[in-house]
């Protein structure tokens, strides 16, 4: 088992965007050897630089007690990864056993938080795109859309690490025994049997099968997680700060996330 | 030698590109020639000096702004080994395109010379910059052909880089404007307004007073 040596920070962030935590061997053996603490970390640091860069708008739009609207931001867009997955991750576990998917909690829990890694450095990394248009236009509208569109540019290069991580899962996944009426997700003869020669055609065809629902669990999660989470973002606002708002920590309870959407969209097209 | 380097550059093979350094001061030339170009027309030195350095200021912040996400992007697709190829080949798209620019500055001159009507000398604008964009997009094809046949994935890091240098280097020359200043307007190095008005967001509100 390789194990992460090098004390840095970025060194980490380094191998999650390389993808090296998910390399096909350690994948085959259903384990992920990525430093969960680090990993939470890294997110929370991203998050937060992507954070700074949406309360620009505020500093520069002269909002209401915009330094606060800046932080409140650094510290809102850790939150609503961390929160999402904590709403999401239960269930997302439960049905990926229940289809054998050879990863166990740690693992899967390990796998999502690389994939959200993922997301949040390519948003950290459209910051400063972001904090040029802060900088540049007083429409709020624009600036909301924008965010939505950083946000899910992020979100599909994250699912696009998660898919291809599933599909090296399964790729040169060794021989699965179903016991039925077990949820067990690995196998413990795995890593014994990773260098065996290429299986038997029954087996090969059952594999096909658990991949094709294991990623049909993952992608409908990804899905879930997606609505969980521009609804959690909806629930945290305010993360720009309308300028002609006062500062407050969260707005009440109004209508939800696809509503505020369409919202700005007539307000951009209809002026 | 810097002749020499932008003969290299246009005609060259990927091989022969001259070093990131001498592309980026190539850029940087062509780019405030053809901005003296643009300010010159207005007969007010200040603009033209104004507008020799807004022009290189635009191609240099509009790279520097996109390049994290370029990195980010390169390094997910497992593509960071060849991080510095796709740079330089960027560099020397740069490159090509202030060369573009500053070998259309006559014709520039000559639209202003013989034009008066502001908006059309505008759209003429538009269309010398797209066509300089055009060139450095020939090389930067070269560059990555081979880049791409090393490995496919260098096809969606482009097109990402594409969509967003674009996206973010629109707003910038917006933001940057006046390149060559309007008569009646006072001489500044950037207009009051400058970092109030999308560019966008302007012309959608163009399009739906058209369609009204």
């Amino acid at each position: 088992m390789e194990v992460d040596r090098d004390p840095s920070l970025l060194h980490t962030l380094d191998r999650v965007l390389r993808g090296t935590f998910l390399q096909n061997e350690s994948l085959a053996r259903g384990q992920i050897d990525a430093p969960v603490r680090r990993l939470v970390a890294l997110g929370l640091l991203l998050g937060a630089v992507y954070g700074l860069a949406l309360g620009c708008f505020a500093a520069f739009r002269g909002a209401d007690q915009a330094l606060l609207q800046v932080l409140a931001s650094a510290a809102k867009v850790p939150l609503l990864f961390l929160l999402t997955l904590v709403v999401t991750f239960p269930s997302l576990y439960v049905f990926a056993a229940l289809q054998r998917l050879p990863l166990d909690f740690g693992s899967t829990l390990r796998l999502l938080l690389i994939a959200i890694l993922v997301n949040l450095a390519v948003i950290a990394s459209l910051g400063p795109v972001f904090a040029f248009f802060a900088a540049s236009t007083k429409s709020y509208a624009f600036m909301l859309l924008l965010n939505v569109a950083f946000f899910a540019l992020g979100g599909v290069l994250g699912f696009m690490v998660l898919r291809r991580a599933t599909r090296s899962m399964f790729a040169n996944l060794p021989t699965v025994t179903v016991v039925p009426g077990t949820t067990v997700a690995t196998n413990p003869d795995a890593a014994a049997e990773a260098t065996a020669p290429p299986l038997p055609s029954p087996n090969r065809a059952a594999q096909f099968a658990a991949n094709d629902q294991a990623r049909r669990v993952l992608r409908t999660w990804c899905l879930v997680y997606g609505v969980v989470g521009a609804q959690m973002g909806w629930l945290l606002r305010p993360f720009l700060g309308s300028p002609d708002l006062p500062f407050t920590l969260f707005r009440p309870r109004e209508d939800n996330f696809f509503l505020g959407v369409m919202r700005a969209l007539r307000q951009l097209f209809a002026g | 030698m810097m002749p020499l380097a932008a003969e290299r550059l246009l005609r060259g093979e990927v091989a022969e590109a001259p070093s990131p350094r001498m592309c980026a001061a190539i850029a940087a030339i062509g780019a405030a020639v053809a901005g003296m170009a643009l300010g010159g027309a207005s007969g007010e030195w200040r603009l033209a000096i104004y507008a020799a350095i807004k022009v290189p200021l635009l191609l240099a912040m509009a790279t520097a702004l996109c390049l994290p996400s370029f990195f980010v992007v390169n390094t997910i697709l497992g593509l960071r080994d060849d991080f510095p190829a796709a740079v330089r080949a960027l560099l020397a798209a740069q490159a090509v395109l202030g060369i573009g620019l500053a070998a259309q500055a006559p014709v520039s001159v000559f639209l202003s010379a013989s034009i008066a009507d502001p908006y059309a000398l505008t759209l003429l604008d538009a269309v010398l910059f797209a066509t300089a964009t055009w060139a450095g997009h020939q090389v930067l094809t070269r560059h990555y052909r081979l880049l791409i046949a090393r490995d496919a994935r260098h096809r969606f890091a482009l097109r990402g880089w594409l969509v967003l240098y674009a996206f973010a280097g629109v707003q910038m020359a917006w933001t940057l404007r006046p390149f060559r200043g309007t008569a009646g307007f006072a001489v500044q190095f950037l207009r009051p307004e400058a970092l109030e008005q999308n560019a966008y967001v302007v012309l959608f509100e163009h399009v739906t007073r058209l369609l009204r």
